[in-house]
């Protein structure tokens, strides 16, 4: 989970990392306002909103998101306020309804660098990159860190001067606490940039565990929708998993390791999947209405199979929640069900009972032929 | 090394008053495991089900020395839980929590490893010595006593593996579940080892996944064996894309696929046989299992 730049340097800046000046704006008029309040002689305008890639590049932040005055900050935002905004990834438009007024100064960074939770070397990995390579990758032992970690770091940095060598570590020190303090996946502060002997952090980003949000509820109300990603957080809120994928099946199962191999089986079969909804290990009824009713509303779903198998899972509460969704919204296309293990029977029962018509198996390669025939055919 | 229970290994519950421990205390009494204690720090019992319940993990480990504590905390208690059990020297832990945070999973790994302690998961449904005892919350309902033995990360696929099992006629020795979280306390190598040393495991099962280097570091592990037993793995996921997620500094969104693949190279080059796909790992196993008769 990651929170928009705006937030992110108010969280920066209460920990005491140095970040620059800046304010969100609505309006041309706040904008001027408030570059006037900072004073200076170069602010940027920074697009805030939830993308998977950064919404402005730094090739945009030196021309067509830079100004000089506050006049010229008005008519910048004047014209880049109602914008349209492209993204890739997952294909989406939206148009740029805030801008984050800061005072600008160099890109030319003196470092970029990350602490994370590392998964290939489980622990925490503390990166340094110049330019785009990385220069140096070193474990953090004990969730401290030491004077060899601060040696190593600045030998390869070649820092000599006392000052900056002071502010790299204040640096270091800050971001790994807030690292910790947030129990966070991930803290990265690209670039830091130097400018007349003072370091600044220019941008970074704070990703932290779905898992530990718990422990920080103030982080709810800053918290947004990405771009696209509408459905994957409805399916969170419902305790089921959401993924987006660019076939015509969508597939509901419990447990991600069944789901993703009943994607596979279907692909080796030369179809392909719209969606995979997992509904964990102990769905309850109201979630697999949901996760039925993600499926059905998909444009692009010409067909669904769902793939149970009932370890702690009650195939009873499956069939219930298949049931109660047909009860809410019309089921427009043809459903293959598979249902093993706890409850099976009277899960078919239920199934049975209903009018929701289906196709029944305990095969799962039945199951996934007969679905893709289906989906061909139609009813 | 890994420690596989029996019907004689003392076992304790922590959280044991919460739903999912008395539904599991309940299975692992009717399957024959020795359940000497449960532990629950907010009830006030003493006792459950004929079995003694304690505040403390210390009282329990005094009274009993249990070899295993399986955990049902919630994921805000979990942490706090191994902790106790690793101080108290219980020599395996067992963590079910799902959804622990990653910080809370570093800390438990570094709790096992200070108190030299072994961990299991978070996020692990535990191990199942099948006719001798279960430990954790494997439905074992669906094992039938053979001769493969199952070591995974994802417990429905697990279940799946078991079926197809079950419908070729096999059935399993042992399953022990690591988690499908991406920081976990036992990684394949342990298991193995000990599966390999085994009577009762002909034949050894591997469920992966894509995330993680468990995989790789299993095949460099079976490399380093001169004679082995016959193992399988499966690892589902290579239809999946890439991760839409925004790659942090110097590191690179890679294609499942090629994930996949690199996990399937590093198998094959250690003698290991991998399935490619999910509908065939019933018969794949069976197949093999006819054919080492056949050669005796």
């Amino acid at each position: 989970m990651e929170l928009n730049e705006y937030y992110v340097k108010q969280i920066f800046r209460s920990a005491g990392l140095p970040v620059l000046d800046g304010q969100i704006t609505y309006t041309p008029e706040e904008a001027k306002e408030v570059a006037q309040q900072m004073g200076g002689d170069a602010f940027w305008l920074k697009p805030q909103m939830m993308t998977s890639a950064p919404p402005y590049t730094d090739e945009e932040l030196q021309h067509k998101f830079f100004a000089t005055t506050p006049q010229e900050v008005e008519q910048s935002a004047t014209l880049i306020l109602g914008e349209s905004f492209h993204e890739p990834n997952p294909v989406f438009s939206s148009t740029i309804q805030r801008l984050y007024i800061e005072q600008a100064t160099t890109l030319d960074a003196f470092c970029r660098l990350v602490f994370r939770v590392d998964f290939e070397n489980p622990g925490i990995t503390f990166s340094i990159c110049q330019n785009t390579s990385q220069i140096l990758s070193l474990q953090i032992e004990n969730l401290k860190l030491n004077n060899d970690f601060y040696k190593k770091v600045c030998d390869k940095l070649k820092l000599k001067k006392a000052g900056i060598k002071k502010q790299f570590i204040s640096i270091l020190n800050k971001a790994f606490q807030l690292f910790l303090s947030y129990d966070a996946m991930a803290i990265e502060l690209s670039p830091v940039v130097c400018k007349n002997e003072k370091l600044i952090v220019v941008n970074g980003r704070l990703v932290f565990d779905p898992d530990s949000l718990f422990r920080f509820p103030e982080l709810e109300q800053c918290r947004e929708t990405k771009l696209g990603h509408e459905r994957e957080a409805l399916a969170k809120k419902n305790a089921f998993r959401y993924t987006k994928l660019n076939g015509n099946i969508a597939c509901l199962s419990n447990g991600i390791g069944l789901g993703l191999a009943t994607v596979d089986l279907i692909h080796k079969n030369n179809a392909s999947v719209a969606c995979l909804l997992d509904v964990g290990t102990n769905p309850t009824i109201k979630s697999i209405t949901t996760a039925l009713k993600l499926a059905l509303a998909e444009p692009d779903v010409d067909a669904i199979l769902v793939n149970i198998f009932g370890g702690l899972t009650s195939c009873k509460n499956i069939a219930q929640g298949l049931v109660d969704a047909s009860g809410e919204i019309a089921i427009g296309v043809p459903i293959v069900v598979r249902m093993v293990g706890l409850d099976a029977t009277e899960g078919e029962a239920i199934l049975r009972k209903s009018l929701i018509p289906f196709y029944y198996t305990s095969q799962i390669d039945l199951a996934v032929q007969e679905v893709i025939k289906q989906a061909k055919e139609g009813y | 090394m890994f420690c596989f229970p029996n019907s004689k290994t003392p076992v304790i519950f922590q959280g044991v008053t919460s739903e999912m421990g008395l539904y599991q205390l309940e299975k692992a009494l009717a399957y024959g495991t020795n359940v000497v204690a449960g532990i629950s720090q907010e009830s006030h019992l003493t006792n459950l089900m004929g079995i003694p319940v304690f505040n403390q993990v210390k009282q329990a480990v005094k009274k009993y020395a249990p070899k295993i504590s399986v955990i049902f905390s919630t994921p805000a208690h979990a942490l706090e839980d191994v902790i106790q059990a690793a101080k108290a020297g219980i020599p395996l832990i067992i963590c079910t929590t799902e959804h622990v945070p990653m910080h809370d999973a570093l800390k438990m790994k570094m709790v096992a490893k200070e108190n030299g302690v072994q961990l299991l998961g978070p996020s692990s449904n535990g191990i199942l010595n099948v006719d001798q005892a279960l430990v954790g919350t494997l439905p074992s309902h669906l094992f039938k006593s053979g001769k493969v033995a199952i070591v995974g990360r994802s417990s429905s696929l697990i279940y799946e593996a078991v079926s197809q099992l079950n419908e070729q006629g096999l059935g399993v020795s042992k399953c022990v579940t690591l988690g499908t979280d991406h920081l976990i306390g036992t990684t394949f190598v342990p298991v193995v080892q000990s599966l390999l040393k085994d009577k009762t495991s002909e034949i050894i099962l591997i469920i992966g996944q894509i995330h993680g280097q468990l995989e790789q570091e299993l095949a460099d592990f079976i490399k380093t064996q001169k004679k082995h037993k016959k193992i399988f793995a499966y690892i589902p996921g290579r239809f999946l894309n890439r991760s839409t997620k925004r790659p942090l500094l110097g590191m690179e969104s890679v294609l499942f696929s090629d994930i996949i693949e690199q996990k399937k190279l590093a198998f094959e080059k250690a003698n290991i046989n991998f399935i490619e796909n999910v509908d065939e790992i019933g018969q794949k196993i069976f197949n093999s299992m006819k054919q080492k008769k056949g050669k005796q």
